[in-house]
């Protein structure tokens, strides 16, 4: 058992032993949002600059991916914001199923025993680090999305 | 001269479960090189259908379902026989669209990418049918630009920080992107104000007189192609109704809903008079009835008008050489020569 | 009525089948303790025994029977969380329409209420208010879980309720005079039932899959029989390692269906409410064949000779090549 810091043999550690948990995450995780996508594409297909796009007879790979695609991002990513903030929170559920001791397992304990001050802690943590990711996000999108550049000065 | 553009019988109707919406019936129109075609009906006449229906452009349930469409540009036939639009598959679609039909949409805001800069979508349709290197495809873009009077600094600019005249001639700068030989514009001008209307079709003008393509120009508005088109074709409820030069349709108009549309907008010229519109709503598309669709709508008509198969006749008398001028209304055409709907 | 059935023939195959699987769940649930042959929480001595005729699902290490323990979970599971969805539901719709149509200031301080519950992270707060509540009953769950879920459907309402507001016939109606109240229930509400629908359906998934999760990690009345508290147990009595996989299946599929049933039900909902959606669908069927939106313009006589010999002699005989006006026997 390797004492946590930032070695390499605890990191690598600590990565090994998340590729199970990581991986059922993954797996429930994209249905939705390829679902998700499904919907937002089919929406962006019809629209009048998709058409265009098939009227200029590009190649069907640019027409989906620089012409659909990167318009149907654009509602996606605001989910993605708010989903990777709650990827912080810790994915409580598995790391008791797989015993990984994450932030989600050190809340649980801290509950379980009143520990009050470390509950605090951890909130604290997780509520920043929710933020952190939205603002990161708004940044993507800002940079995705060059509408919302202008939306500001207008 | 063989006409560049022929569309022969072309039919299209939307497919669904409630019945076929026939949204163009049987209409017959070409375009030859260098003129100026103006295909004029209201809302849902059937206008923009009959050319997105020839370019293949219609999304399902459309279906397209008689008829062809013969194209004779001299770089894809080599003098040859013409080809069909109808019959190509997606690759062959790939190599006439935009290189030999361009089309200008009617809503800029809407038909321009919004993530991408101007720049980059008219590379897009130069670097798709023009070997160029990127440097010259660049200075072409600029170009166009140029041609079009706006100022090469808004090339690196996004489609919604232009104003609205600017983006329509965007899209008309790409639509020259690729040297086409027909243009089709859809309602080019219906969203601007008439201040802007009337640069940007001066600006059309002065494109095809020097770069030498043909236009299909879609409109509501009849005073419109009085003035711009060679020649004129009036459509409703998705059926040729009269085609003929624009002088030979202004000085005498063949049948009543052409009638009608002259004298719904007030001339600058002459008297001052009434505006008498039309009375009635446009068809369901849905059940054909038999004969002319403008019968409930018609003070003309005759019981032989639920007869006529829509198929256009000479109108007779003079000017202009005969069989120019050709109308489906049989009050106007006595003699019912059953002829070929080409014009020449 | 006529409404009711046209709306069911017009669901596409998956909602049907979802709003099925969830009638079978929703009716275990009413008749399910009823007809559970033992008491769930009934020790016996049969400990751990697999399936077998006196015990349909097997026993646990205390020897209950799992099948009674079941029935019970789905309909306290379900009540759990059909009361979530429709707190949340109501209270959801009372803010996102009220601070989209009277806007201004009432807008500003509800959106801010929305937004801030929405940032939170919900399983830690879960977590943590549990942990302070002293009671721990099936109240406190519904009452935590209300509190978290609601900002979600708020804001998308909020957002909706603005786009129909802006409409005309909203003005008209404040034109003759309508009572503001009166424009919100009759006119606006009708207008976003299929967005509320949804909305509901996303809630009730929401809670089930919480309050389950709550159960599994012992945060809840650990003797009150959900679906969650059997996993629980499962998990404390190391059912896995013992190789009694008669325990936490039977539990584990059937909130996996039940939550199945409603992703379901919610496609066939999305489709309703948004007619592009049911328009397209992706692939398109004209004419009998299968057309992409981005594919070109399909014509007639290109797909009807697409068919080989044999199958255009036998779609010959059909009703819709009759309309298309060909003779049966086609062109033998």
């Amino acid at each position: 058992m390797t004492s946590p810091g930032w070695t390499w043999s605890f990191l690598s550690n600590a990565l090994e032993h998340a590729i199970l948990p990581a991986f059922t995450i993954v797996l429930t995780s994209v249905a939705g949002w390829m679902l998700q996508m499904r919907n937002v594409m089919i929406t962006t297909i019809s629209e009048d600059y998709v058409i265009a796009a098939q009227a200029k007879g590009l190649s069907r790979r640019r027409i989906i991916f620089t012409y659909a695609a990167r318009n149907a991002l654009l509602p996606q990513l605001q989910g993605f914001g708010l989903a990777l903030g709650f990827v912080v929170s810790g994915a409580l559920i598995m790391e008791i199923v797989f015993s990984y001791p994450g932030i989600g397992y050190l809340l649980l304990e801290a509950v379980q025993n009143k520990d009050f001050p470390l509950m605090q802690a951890i909130f604290l943590v997780i509520t920043f680090a929710v933020l952190v990711a939205n603002l990161v996000v708004d940044l993507i999108i800002v940079f995705f999305d060059p509408r919302a550049r202008t939306r500001e000065a207008a | 001269m063989a006409p560049i553009l022929e569309i022969d019988d072309l039919s299209v109707a939307y497919r669904s479960a409630g019945g076929d919406v026939h949204a163009v019936e049987h209409v017959n129109l070409t375009l030859n090189a260098g003129e100026v075609v103006g295909l004029c009906g209201e809302s849902g006449s059937g206008k923009s259908t009959l050319a997105y229906g020839a370019t293949r452009l219609l999304r399902p349930p459309a279906l397209i379902t008689s008829g062809s469409v013969r194209y004779r540009g001299r770089r894809i036939t080599h003098g040859g026989d013409p080809v069909d639009v109808l019959t190509m598959n997606h690759k062959e679609l790939a190599r006439i669209r935009w290189h030999e039909v361009a089309i200008v949409f009617q809503s800029a805001m809407n038909a321009l990418n919004p993530v991408l800069r101007v720049q980059d979508q008219i590379l897009d349709a130069i670097t798709a049918h023009l070997k160029l290197p990127k440097h010259e495809a660049r200075e072409k873009a600029a170009t166009l630009l140029d041609l079009v009077g706006i100022p090469r600094s808004r090339l690196r600019a996004f489609p919604h920080e232009l104003s609205g005249g600017m983006r329509q001639r965007v899209m008309i700068a790409m639509a020259l992107a690729a040297d086409p030989e027909v243009v089709i514009m859809d309602e080019p001008t219906t969203a601007l104000d008439v201040v802007v209307q009337r640069d940007i079709l001066a600006q059309i003008v002065e494109l095809k007189e020097t770069l030498g393509f043909s236009v299909l120009f879609i409109t509501h508005d009849l005073s419109l192609l009085l003035e711009l088109a060679d020649r004129i074709a009036v459509m409703y409820a998705g059926r040729l109704l009269e085609t003929g030069s624009a002088s030979a349709i202004m000085r005498e108009a063949a049948h009543p809903y052409t009638q009608g549309l002259l004298h719904s907008f007030p001339s600058l010229h002459g008297p001052r008079r009434e505006l008498v519109g039309i009375p009635g709503t446009p068809p369901d598309l849905r059940d054909t009835l038999p004969g002319c669709p403008f019968i409930p709508r018609c003070s003309f008509s005759i019981p032989a008008c639920t007869e006529v198969d829509m198929s256009l006749a000479p109108v007779t008398g003079p000017p202009g050489p005969p069989g120019s001028h050709l109308t489906a209304c049989p009050i106007v055409t006595p003699e019912e020569a059953s002829q070929e709907g080409v014009l020449s | 009525m006529k409404s009711l059935a046209n709306i069911w023939r017009n669901l596409p195959l998956k909602a049907k089948i979802g709003v099925g699987l969830f009638g079978f769940f929703v009716l275990a649930g009413i008749i399910g303790p009823m007809v559970a042959p033992y008491d769930p929480s009934l020790q016996t001595p049969l400990t751990m025994a697999g399936p077998s005729g006196q015990h349909w699902f097997g026993t646990t290490q205390e020897g209950q029977d799992i099948l009674s323990q079941v029935l019970t979970g789905i309909r306290l599971t379900l009540e759990l969380a059909l009361e979530v969805g429709v707190i949340v539901t109501v209270v959801s719709v009372l803010v996102g329409v009220t601070s989209a149509f009277l806007g201004g200031l009432w807008d500003d301080i509800l959106s801010l209420i929305t937004n801030v519950f929405l940032v939170l992270p919900p399983l830690p707060l879960l977590i943590v208010l549990l942990g302070y509540l002293s009671q721990q009953g099936q109240t406190a769950t519904v009452v935590v879980l209300s509190l978290l879920g609601w900002p979600w459907g708020a804001r998308v309402i909020r957002a909706q309720t603005l786009a129909i507001r802006g409409r005309d016939f909203i003005d008209a109606s404040r034109e003759t005079g309508e009572k503001n109240w009166r424009i919100i229930v009759f006119e606006l509400i009708p207008n976003e039932i299929s967005l509320i629908a949804a909305s509901f359906v996303n809630t009730v998934l929401y809670a089930i899959g919480a309050s389950v999760a709550l159960a599994f990690v012992g945060l809840t009345n650990v003797n009150s029989w959900s679906l969650g508290t059997i996993l629980f147990w499962a998990q404390t009595d190391s059912a896995l390692q013992a190789g009694a996989w008669w325990w936490f299946v039977p539990a584990g599929l059937a909130v996996a269906l039940i939550g199945t049933s409603l992703v379901l039900l919610n496609s066939g909902l999305d489709e309703l409410g948004s007619p592009r959606l049911r328009a397209t669908r992706g692939t398109a069927k004209v004419a009998g064949h299968k057309i992409w939106p981005t594919d070109p313009t399909p014509v007639l006589a290109q797909l009807q000779s697409s068919r080989s010999r044999f199958g255009s002699f036998v779609y010959s005989f059909s009703r819709r090549s009759m309309l298309e006006g060909n003779a049966a026997g086609g062109d033998l």
